[in-house]
């Protein structure tokens, strides 16, 4: 099977999702067979680049945040900003493991979204990367 | 966003009317257009906030945060959330991060 590669970047700041989405829509929706599996995935992503625009880059405009992917049998993208990376307690946000006390807090479900959906999801110092079977 | 209200003694209901999406793309405008609305009812007797999802068909992890935001704040005063006519999609991510538990959606 070929293998398709792409690569794109945005400054941090949350009005670029939009620009972000679009690329992501004309490169990759005709792939993706079921347009809820394409919803999930677009879910994904776009919680991976919003943590990378607040956390990981501070909201700070002259930062870049880089998309790339390859797409095969399956898609993986990668999704890097220029901050410190992703603090360990919420790389581990799990709703099979959420506490009663947690149960009201407001941050922490882009991560278990990420997780839910996707087949891996992978954490390094300053990227989050997601697979995903798109079939 | 532009909103749609309905009020009684009983309820407030806001239907959300020209977009389809709550997320960090919209929040901000969205926000500011549901605070007078929040604040009314914070200040009444009225028991329950219904919010019609008919034209949502996509929530992210900040939609989430403004959602338990509110219900946060009406469940202080002993006050209802409710969500309405929610699709597919919202039910499956607010089931995913277990708000199906403690927020009423249908």
């Amino acid at each position: 099977m070929k293998t398709l590669t792409s690569k794109m970047a945005i400054k941090s700041d949350l009005d670029n999702i939009k620009d972000a989405m679009h690329w992501l829509k004309s490169n990759l929706r005709a792939s993706f067979k079921e347009e809820e599996t394409y919803k999930h995935f677009r879910l994904c992503v776009q919680e991976a680049i919003t943590n990378s625009i607040i956390h990981g880059n501070n909201s700070n405009k002259n930062k870049n945040i880089t998309l790339s992917y390859v797409l095969n049998e399956k898609i993986e993208i990668e999704i890097q900003d220029e901050g410190p990376g992703i603090l360990l307690e919420n790389q581990n946000s799990d709703s099979q493991k959420i506490s009663k006390d947690d149960l009201l807090k407001e941050s922490g479900r882009g991560i278990m979204l990420m997780k839910h959906f996707c087949d891996k999801v992978i954490f390094k110092k300053n990227s989050i990367t997601l697979i995903m079977k798109y079939k | 966003m532009n909103l749609d209200i309905q009020k009684n003694s009983e309820k407030i209901q806001i239907i959300f009317t020209d977009d389809d999406r709550i997320d960090v793309t919209n929040l901000k405008e969205l926000k500011q257009n549901l605070s007078p609305f929040l604040l009314e009812l914070q200040n009444s007797d009225i028991k329950e906030l219904e919010l019609d999802f008919s034209s949502i068909n996509f929530i992210d992890s900040s939609g989430l945060a403004m959602i338990i935001n509110i219900y946060k704040k009406l469940d202080s005063e002993n006050q209802n959330l409710t969500i309405c006519n929610s699709g597919t999609f919202v039910q499956d991510i607010c089931k995913v991060t277990i708000l199906d538990t403690f927020i009423n959606i249908r």
